[in-house]
């Protein structure tokens, strides 16, 4: 049995995580149960009759959720870096990195559910030549760089440093890919919920706001024990070198040995 | 070779690869925290 001290969990991170499961479950049965497929939201057909996007609008229900956290998180990464640079700050370095992980994950997760969703929606699962498509995967590159920064064998403070430079330019590329839809005619559709009238409503509506929420609460708890590895791994690095410190003093407090190499 | 899957094929293809990279995460962070934290002081883990 592991014991209870011997994690990064907390008081804090069970609640959370037992709600993150609950809100999950209940994604799972709004997202794919109870909501109906679209039947009106892609136009009329020559008929005069209302179209829809069917089933794959169950999609939007992860994608568009994981997207916005994943946007989310890049402008946590960048208020860490800020504040590391202004702080020079574990705390905030740390925050920074962890976040920029859940990050590059969510994004992930977006880039493949849109191609799953452009598929049946636009005919192809990829088109480099959409401002939207192209500026996401321009911005996981990026998170993939600032991850890569974060593993150069360099000393600790000069890395974070680096990395927080890095991350700084998180922003401007969230703030692009975000607007390019605005900016930009793109294929990718325009918002569809941060404005004042919502193009969708009803069980839709609920359970896209439920994905929201699920992913909100999976980033806060993962987020807290991605902060606590990190801490580890820097107090395991920190240990690593008082050990090999002492090793080094011991060594050079030690008698020189004989000439003739034979202890007497 | 473009493979075009059907409505629910894409759906659970979507909801597997979020729900599958996610868990992936937070069980290789479960597993690299226990692993470290035993090699770390309980006064150096500040949650607890």
């Amino acid at each position: 049995m592991v014991l209870m001290d011997e994690t990064t969990a907390s008081k804090g991170t069970r609640i959370l995580g037992v709600a993150s499961l609950v809100g999950l479950a209940l994604l799972v049965l709004f997202g794919l149960v109870v909501s109906g497929p679209d039947g009106s939201s892609v136009g009329v057909d020559a008929n005069g009759a209302p179209t829809g996007q069917g089933e794959v609008v169950r999609i939007m229900y992860v994608h568009v959720p994981t997207a916005i956290i994943a946007f989310l998180a890049f402008f946590v990464t960048v208020a860490g870096s800020i504040g590391y640079l202004l702080r020079r700050s574990e705390w905030w370095d740390l925050v920074a990195h962890a976040s920029a992980e859940l990050g590059a994950v969510l994004l992930f997760a977006t880039l493949v559910t849109g191609a799953l969703w452009g598929e049946p929606t636009w005919g192809t699962y990829w088109e480099w030549q959409d401002a939207r498509l192209t500026t996401t995967a321009v911005l996981f590159f990026l998170v993939l760089g600032y991850l890569a920064v974060r593993r150069l064998p360099l000393e600790r403070e000069r890395r974070s440093r680096l990395a927080a430079v890095v991350g700084i330019l998180l922003g401007p590329a969230t703030i692009v890919c975000h607007y390019a839809t605005t900016w930009w005619r793109t294929l990718h559709q325009g918002p569809t919920i941060s404005r004042l009238d919502p193009q969708i409503d009803g069980t839709r509506l609920l359970s896209l706001m439920l994905g929201m929420g699920v992913f909100l609460a999976l980033y806060a708890w993962l987020l807290l024990h991605r902060f606590r590895v990190l801490w580890l791994e820097n107090r395991v690095e920190d240990l690593g070198l008082d050990v090999a410190l002492a090793e080094r003093r011991a060594e050079a407090s030690a008698p020189p040995p004989s000439p003739s190499g034979v202890a007497s | 070779m473009i493979v075009a899957l059907s409505a629910w094929g894409s759906v659970t293809a979507a909801w597997v690869v979020v729900f599958g990279s996610v868990g992936a995460l937070a069980l290789r962070s479960a597993q690299r925290g226990r692993r470290l934290a035993r090699q770390v002081p309980e006064d150096q883990r500040r949650w607890m």
